[in-house]
């Protein structure tokens, strides 16, 4: 085995996000704030998950890199017409740097879940209870029986078809999804 | 309208990288296709859950979904979930796929049961538990003899590790396994992993596949034999 291989990855180069380079990254968004706010967080959340599905470990961390590079770009001048675009070619790059180091920690973080994971979480369930307490009655219901009933039946009880009941009960769950995880950075 | 199976298909990295790649550019710019990747994601953390996926499709989550702490914790979300919602009686699941009924044993180093080998400590898996040696390199090429493996009750999935000599490493491996010229397996590409010093190229396999006899396995990049394995299973 040769040295660098045990070496961790090289430090990415840090460049502190200023304000300013925050404003004009918004600006090369849209010009209008709240607009621009919209779409910054949009494509971080595609972001977050273009990593989380190539197996990046800091999925987060990695989409912010991928917005700071994108702010240092525009503050240097550099003209961006399709953001999604530049941000997801720049996402690759950071992948690669991720690449080889990335196997060997998942392997190891896996052997360690297989032995020592066995229950719910039980933080993670009370957190469910009161994000599903603050649901109305009629969607916990619904997220009840799709997760206990036969699903054509319960769509042919709702008068929909089995892909309406699915998107109706993904778009609950990521709410609920979206509650715990709130409630769980606040904590 | 993307097929349900092109997601699963992607989120699980089985397509081809170059349709992969297509893939990626059109949901980057497609926010209802975002959006779907992101519902098929959920269902497959739910079916995972519910220890309703088949052994491929458990360990290619288990490889590519649950990498990170952010995506065990949408896993940990889908477990509670169906904890608080489930109204059917559940059986008690210690791992989705780990019980006692269905064990997935982990073999780790070609952790063979080492019955010619009498000052090693006795290995015996527990029902439903982690089985997990490591085997130096020096005792990985030997005769099938010495390298005799006896599959416990109700295994279902096994991983061998094969380990490499330092300084061998290849990015990417082909696996075959045969039983008497029969291929019985195969497997492609397969990537190596580092852990701790050593280097091993993890293959998993159906229990099913391994009947009891003697298998040769072998390793191939770029077309070339790259490594070469014996061993047996006992009846």
């Amino acid at each position: 085995m040769t040295d660098w291989q045990n070496e961790p990855p090289p430090p990415r180069r840090r460049w502190t996000l200023s304000g300013e380079a925050f404003d004009r990254l918004l600006e090369a968004f849209d010009s209008d704030r709240e607009a621009a706010s919209h779409q910054y967080e949009e494509l971080r959340r595609k972001l977050i998950d273009l990593f989380s599905w190539e197996r990046s470990e800091a999925a987060e961390d990695s989409a912010d890199e991928v917005l700071n590079r994108i702010a240092r770009r525009v503050m240097e001048g550099a003209q961006v017409s399709n953001l999604t675009r530049y941000a997801f070619g720049i996402a690759r790059l950071v992948l690669q740097e991720e690449a080889r180091s990335r196997r060997a920690r998942a392997e190891a973080a896996y052997e360690l879940r297989l032995a020592t994971r066995n229950e719910p979480d039980s933080a993670m369930l009370e957190l469910l209870r009161q994000c599903l307490d603050a649901l109305p009655k009629k969607s916990r219901q619904l997220l009840e029986r799709y997760y206990s009933e036969d699903r054509s039946r319960l769509a042919a009880a709702e008068g929909i078809t089995v892909n309406a009941l699915r998107n109706r009960v993904m778009r609950l769950r990521q709410q609920l999804y979206d509650c715990v995880a709130h409630k769980r950075d606040i904590s | 309208m993307v097929n349900r199976d092109e997601l699963i298909r992607y989120l699980l990295h089985q397509m081809p990288e170059d349709d992969r790649a297509a893939f990626l550019d059109r949901w980057s710019d497609d926010p209802e296709l975002h959006e779907q990747l992101r519902m098929a994601e959920s269902e497959l953390f739910d079916a995972y859950a519910g220890g309703d996926l088949g052994p491929e499709e458990r360990r290619r989550v288990e490889e590519y979904l649950l990498v990170s702490e952010s995506q065990r914790q949408k896993l940990a979300f889908a477990e509670a979930l169906r904890t608080s919602l489930s109204r059917r009686p559940r059986r008690r699941i210690v791992w989705p796929w780990l019980s006692a009924a269905a064990a997935v044993i982990v073999l780790a180093g070609m952790s063979f049961w080492f019955e010619s080998r009498p000052s090693r400590p006795e290995l015996r898996p527990s029902p439903g538990g982690l089985y997990a040696i490591s085997v130096p390199t020096d005792e990985l090429r030997g005769t099938p003899e010495r390298h005799r493996l006896r599959l416990p009750n109700g295994t279902e999935l096994v991983r061998l590790d094969f380990q490499f000599e330092p300084g061998e490493q290849a990015a990417a491996y082909s696996a075959a396994i045969t039983q008497a010229g029969q291929t019985v397996w195969t497997e492609g590409p397969v990537r190596g992993i580092l852990r701790g010093p050593a280097y091993l190229v993890p293959v998993w396999i159906p229990a099913t596949a391994l009947k009891a006899g003697t298998y040769e396995v072998r390793l191939t990049a770029d077309g070339k034999l790259a490594a070469y394995y014996q061993f047996s299973i006992e009846p």
